[in-house]
This record gives structure tokens, sequence and C-alpha cells, in this order.
């Protein structure tokens, strides 16, 4: 039989097997389905914020022991500040969903490493707002968790600033000007001028008038797309697309041991049919796979996928060549069963976390060496080419995809010729 | 029909086929007698055009079997593996479809060449069972008509009654004397001698890879020079020894 009919008669052969073992199936395509969907909701639930930014939130225990009502009032404030979550929990039906710890329970339980974050409302909250004095608030706080702690001060001088009208920097100001020095009168027209203004205030404290903003985004993504839940979803799917096409292709091992290779090996076919043939099944099975994925993503997530579906389904063609290529080099390689399953765990967990499939590395400031074992793998150049087109709302012709496509298909290749020299030596040199 | 000269291969250090030379001709059985880890699977590879580790020349109707990319060749044989080398989560017709169709048969070819297969392996009554549910004999029997659905010149059979039961081993008896009586050449690997004397009219006996004597009964008698009307058995036994064979 000649090359390309063989292949195929071998692929459908390889689907068949593989659609009869309905563990193996539910295996491949459950685990893969429930990881998207735990990964998808926890990133959405540690960003917030529509999944705009990872862990924009600073959570916070209060201690009020004014019990005021100018001091709960406080309290509700920070409640609805974004940028916090306070705790105890207030519940739907008005009540917490915790005892509140005291001041002193709250300290210990920083310095025992339970709680990373404390604001005291101290004895006297009330009268310090009612006379325009510096309230007695403390933020016990874990000095490693550094970027909690700017969060929660910002919220906190924001609800302060609120619950008094602006008067808390007002007299902020006086007392800083009293103590420079400053004439009274200059300060009590400071007072009179400001009291009127606090929608300046408020203002000032965004950073209004000192800074311009201006919003931009591009214009063709989808408004309900999370940037860390696209990315959850494309780099889920990329791991569990390795994983699950490295046991597609082992299957050729499976066939050494078992013999029917020996018999394929002895029929009139050129053998590379066997190689091509395992490819193309493999690649059948992870386009099932990485379909299946996004359809979840779509459907729990709306990670937008019906914007540009040619780029989708250029982008999975990619990354599916690529990881059936790396499974069929792993299968080649390997002597053994054990060996093929070992090391390409290894080397997937291994390219999975360094490839953004967990976790969007792109946005730290990796070191230089990092940066390049990064691009190193398959990975990463399929998260950001999904990335590109979710979130940058490119297409084919943009560059950044071009490049994912690009590297992946460039990767395909290669681990493919390499494949085709083991199997050569591992399949066909020793029958 | 088919010449070996030569033959050699080797595993790192260990030869596993140490110089073989014989020949065989059309439409006979021929059969390579030899303890376990002899070399006689080793042998069948080579024959088959299996792997390229191998020195010396293989010519079969005239034609080397190698480079493999004569497929021409290739479809003048078929090989039945010692191994049961048939797919588990597939029916005996499926198996025998998809190996027809890789051999080359075509569409309305392979009709009649499953229907033959299956009535080759007794089991019309189980064409459209998966293999996984066949008992050992049955899967021996399929393993055997999956390698002859394409009905090739030259069968080589690699100890094709290993563990089966009496009734299955009788029925690939008679399946192959059946198919030694249309003419086809058999090459039969075992280390019985009751099956090499009574399907085989030569025989190599080969031990630790090299051959020690080959002929008919009778001739295999005198290269021992034991009396006239000794058994293969004790003509086997003096050639290759009494120690035990563990590999
Ligand atoms: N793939 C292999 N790698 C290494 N040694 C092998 C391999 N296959 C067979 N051998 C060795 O080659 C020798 C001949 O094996 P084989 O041809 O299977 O013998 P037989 O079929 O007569 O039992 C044995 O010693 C066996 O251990
Ligand atoms: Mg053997």
């Amino acid at each position: 039989m000649n090359f390309f009919p063989a292949a195929v008669a071998l692929a459908r052969k390889d689907l068949r097997l593989f659609f009869r073992d309905r563990t193996g199936m539910l295996l491949g395509f459950l685990l893969p389905i429930s990881l998207v969907t735990i990964f998808g909701y926890l990133m959405g639930l540690m960003s917030g914020d529509g999944g705009s930014s990872p862990m924009a939130q600073a959570s916070i225990w209060v201690a009020d022991e004014d019990q005021s009502e100018s001091s709960q009032a406080f309290v509700a404030l920070l409640r609805e500040s974004p940028m916090l979550r306070v705790r105890p929990r207030l519940l739907e039906d008005g009540t917490l969903q915790d005892e509140p710890y005291d001041a002193a329970t709250l300290r210990q339980r920083v310095i025992d490493g339970d709680t990373d974050l404390a604001l005291i409302v101290g004895n006297g909250f009330a009268d310090a707002i009612a006379h325009s004095e510096l309230a007695p608030l403390t933020l016990v706080r874990d000095p490693g968790r550094q970027m909690e702690s700017q969060l929660a001060r910002i919220g906190v001088v924001q609800a302060l600033g609120e619950l008094t009208e602006g008067r808390v920097f007002t007299s902020m100001m006086a007392k800083q000007m009293r103590d420079a020095g400053t004439p009274e009168v200059m300060i009590q027209g400071m007072e009179q001028v400001s009291q009127d203004q606090y929608q300046m205030f408020q203002g000032v404290m965004q950073g209004e008038g000192l800074v311009a903003t201006e919003d931009h985004a591009p214009p063709e993504r989808d408004e309900d797309v999370s940037y860390a839940q696209a990315q959850a979803v494309g780099g889920i799917a990329v791991m569990m697309v390795l994983f699950g096409l490295t046991a597609a292709a082992t299957t050729l091992l499976r066939e050494r041991d078992e013999g029917t290779m020996r018999r394929l090996l002895s029929l009139p076919m050129p053998p590379g049919s066997i190689l091509l043939g395992k490819a193309l099944s493999t690649m059948v099975v992870g386009m099932i796979q990485i379909m299946l994925l996004f359809a979840v993503g779509e459907v729990l997530f709306g990670i937008g996928i019906w914007r540009d579906p040619l780029t989708l389904f250029v982008l999975m063609l990619s990354t599916v060549a690529a990881a059936s290529a790396f499974g069929l080099l792993i299968a080649s390689w390997a002597k053994t069963p054990k060996q093929a399953e070992g090391m390409s765990t290894l080397i997937i967990l291994v390219m999975s976390c360094l490839g953004g499939s967990w976790f969007p590395l792109q946005m730290l400031d990796l070191p230089a060496a990092i940066e390049v074992a990064m691009r190193m793998t398959i990975n990463h150049w399929s998260v950001s080419g999904f990335q590109d087109l979710f979130w940058k709302a490119q297409s084919l012709g943009d560059s950044g995809i071009q490049a994912s496509v690009g590297v992946l298909w460039l990767f395909a290749l290669l681990a493919s010729l390499l494949a085709h020299r083991l199997f050569r030596r591992n399949y066909l040199g020793r029958a | 029909m088919i010449q070996a000269k030569q033959l050699c291969l080797s595993y790192g250090e260990r030869l596993a086929v140490d110089h073989l030379e014989f020949t065989i001709e059309q439409g006979e059985c021929f059969g390579l007698l030899g303890p376990n880890g002899a070399g006689k699977s080793s042998t069948l590879a080579c024959l088959s055009g299996l792997g390229d580790g191998w020195t010396g020349t293989i010519e079969v109707q005239g034609k080397a079997v190698r480079p493999a990319k004569e497929l021409a060749v290739r479809r003048s044989f078929g090989l039945v593996p010692q191994d049961l080398a048939v797919y588990e989560g597939m029916t005996a017709r499926e198996n025998l479809a998809f190996f027809g169709e890789l051999a080359g048969l075509n569409a309305g070819e392979r009709g009649t060449a499953i229907d033959r297969g299956l009535a080759l392996a007794g089991l019309e009554d189980r064409a459209d069972d998966r293999v996984d549910q066949f008992s050992g004999g049955m899967k021996r029997r399929l393993n055997l008509a999956v390698g002859d659905v394409h009905q090739p010149p030259v069968l080589f059979l690699d100890e094709p009654t290993v563990g089966v039961d009496p009734q299955s081993r009788n029925h690939i008896f008679e399946t192959l004397e059946s198919l030694a009586s249309e003419g086809r050449t058999l090459v039969y690997t075992t280390h019985y001698m009751e099956e090499a004397e009574r399907l085989c009219q030569r025989i190599l006996i080969m031990n630790e890879g090299k051959s020690l004597g080959c002929g008919t009964h009778e001739e295999l008698t005198a290269q021992a020079e034991l009396p006239s009307g000794s058994t293969l058995e004790d003509v086997f036994l003096h050639m290759t020894g009494r120690s035990l064979r563990d590999g």
C-alpha cells in the first residue's frame, strides 16, 4: 500500500480503538474539562473585577473597638471598597460569617501568620471624627505583604475621606501647616476653601488633574472577555493536549511490546506510514479535545471564541500539531512505556509552569535565563497566541499570532524529524 | 525460491543468527527447529525484511528482500508472528479487514478475503466479537488467518501453536496442511519435534544462532551419525545437547 493511504488506514484504526476505550476516552476528555473549569473559576475569583488583573484585592481583618455609629459607618465604607475584602465577611442576611476578633487577638494572628493585614479602629474614633482630629486607626501588617498593605492603605484613606466628606484631609493639612508655623489666618483660609471643595479632594485622591487618563482597548475585543480566564483556559488546554497526545502517541510503544508492530513492519507499505498514521490520529483526537475545552471556556467564562473562529482554528491546529509531534518524539525515544510516561510528565509539567499554563508569567519581570527558557516551551507560544487572539483581539494578519503559529509549526517540524530518526533506529533497526 | 546466504543478526554483542545458509523450495514446508533462544524468530525477522541490523543476502524468487522499499517482495509473503499480533479492541472481521487493506487488497478483494480468513480461523460465528473476548486458541487461529489474509505465496509461521488447546492445534495443523496442498511455501518454526515431523519435508535444526544440520528426517539422522530409524527427538537432542535451555 502507498504511503498516504496506509497512514490514513492506520489512523482510522487508532481512532476506532481510541473511541472504543470508554474509560480512556472519559479520562481524555472529562479530566481536561474539569481542570479548565476549576482553573478558570479560580482565576476569576482571584482576580475579582471581571478578571482584568490577578489579585488586585487585599484581604483585611477589622477590629472595631469604638463600636460607635461613626465607626460602623466607616467599616461599611471599607466593605464597599473595590480594593478590599473586609473580614469577617458580611453575609447576605446582614450577619457576619465569623465572630470578629479583638485587637489583641488580631495582633497575635498576624504574628502567627494566620492573618496578613488587620485594621484596628481604636476607642475614640467617633470623637476624633466629630472634632476633625486624627482618628485612632492602626494598620497591623506582615511586612512581607507589601502589595496588599499598599492597597489596604489606599482603601482605608479613601473610606476615611468619604466618611468625613474630606474634612480629615483638611484637618491633616491644617495640622501640618500649623507645625510648620504657618500664620493662623492662612490656615483658616485653607480650611474655609477646602471645606466647600470636597469634590476637589476626591479628585485629588483619584489622581485627577495630576495625571490625565485615557481609556483605550482593542475595539474588536468582546466586552465580556476576562484576561485571567482566557489565560487559564488557553493554558490548561495546551497542557492537557500535551498530556493527551503523548498518551495517544505512546500506543506506538504498546504496539511494539504486543507484537502488532512486527506485523505492521512486515507489511508491504513504507514504514514511515506508521509514524504518519500515528500523527494523524493523535491530531484528530487533539483537535476534538481542544475544541471541547474552548467550548467549555466559552460557555462558562465567555472567552470570546466567535470573534475570529478562523484564527482560533489555526492556533488550535498549530498547538495540536506541536503537541502531537512532541508525543511522537517521546514515543520514538522511549524504551519502555514507563520511561515515556516519566519523561513526558516531567517535561510537560516544566513546560507548563515556564510557559504560562498555570500563571500568566509574561506579566512578571523575568530574569533573562527564565525568559529564554520560557520561549523554548510549546506552552508559551500557544498561550500567548490565544491571549493575542482573545485579549488583544488580534487575528492572522498580526505579527504576534503569526509568530506563535510559525514557532509552533517549526517546533512540530523539528520534533517530527527527530522522531522519525529515532523511530528508524528504535523500531525499524531492532525488529 | 528463498535463498539465504551468510545470514547474521546481532543484538549488541550477542549473535542471534550466526552465518546461516539455506535454500527453501517452492511449495515446500520448511521447518526451523530449535530450543528457546536458538534464533528462530530472529531468522524469520530477517526473512520477512524486518529490521536493518542483519548482514548477508536473502533472495525471494530471485529478488532481494532489501532494501525494505521493495514492496513487491513483501507482498509475496505473510508473517504470522510469535506474539499475538492482532488488535484486542477490534473484532475478528475488523482485524482481517484492516490488515488486508494494508497488505494491498482492494475493497472488493477484501470481502472475499475476510470470509475466507474467518473460515480459515473457524471464527465465522464470532466474526463480530472483539478479540479481547476470545480464548487463547481463538486468538492464535485469528493470528494465523490475519497473516494469510492476502494469500501470499510464502507464509512465515513463528510457533503458531504455542499455548493452545489440542482442538485449536489440530485446526491449525489441518489449515496448514491444506495451504501446503495448494502449493504454498511455508516456513515453520517450532521447538516441538512432532510438529516439525508431521508438517515439514525438510528441517533445519538450529541452536545459538547456528545451523546444526539441515535436510529430511533421514538425512538429519545420517548427518548425526545415528542408526537409521532414530526418532527426530534423538537426532535433535544429539545435535543440541541435553543441558537445560532457559532462553
Ligand atoms: N530485541 C532483542 N534484543 C536483544 N536480544 C534479543 C532480542 N530479541 C531476541 N534476542 C536474543 O536473541 C536470541 C535469539 O532470540 P529468538 O530469535 O527470539 O529465539 P527463538 O525464537 O528461537 O526463541 C536470544 O538469545 C534472545 O535473548
Ligand atoms: Mg521465537
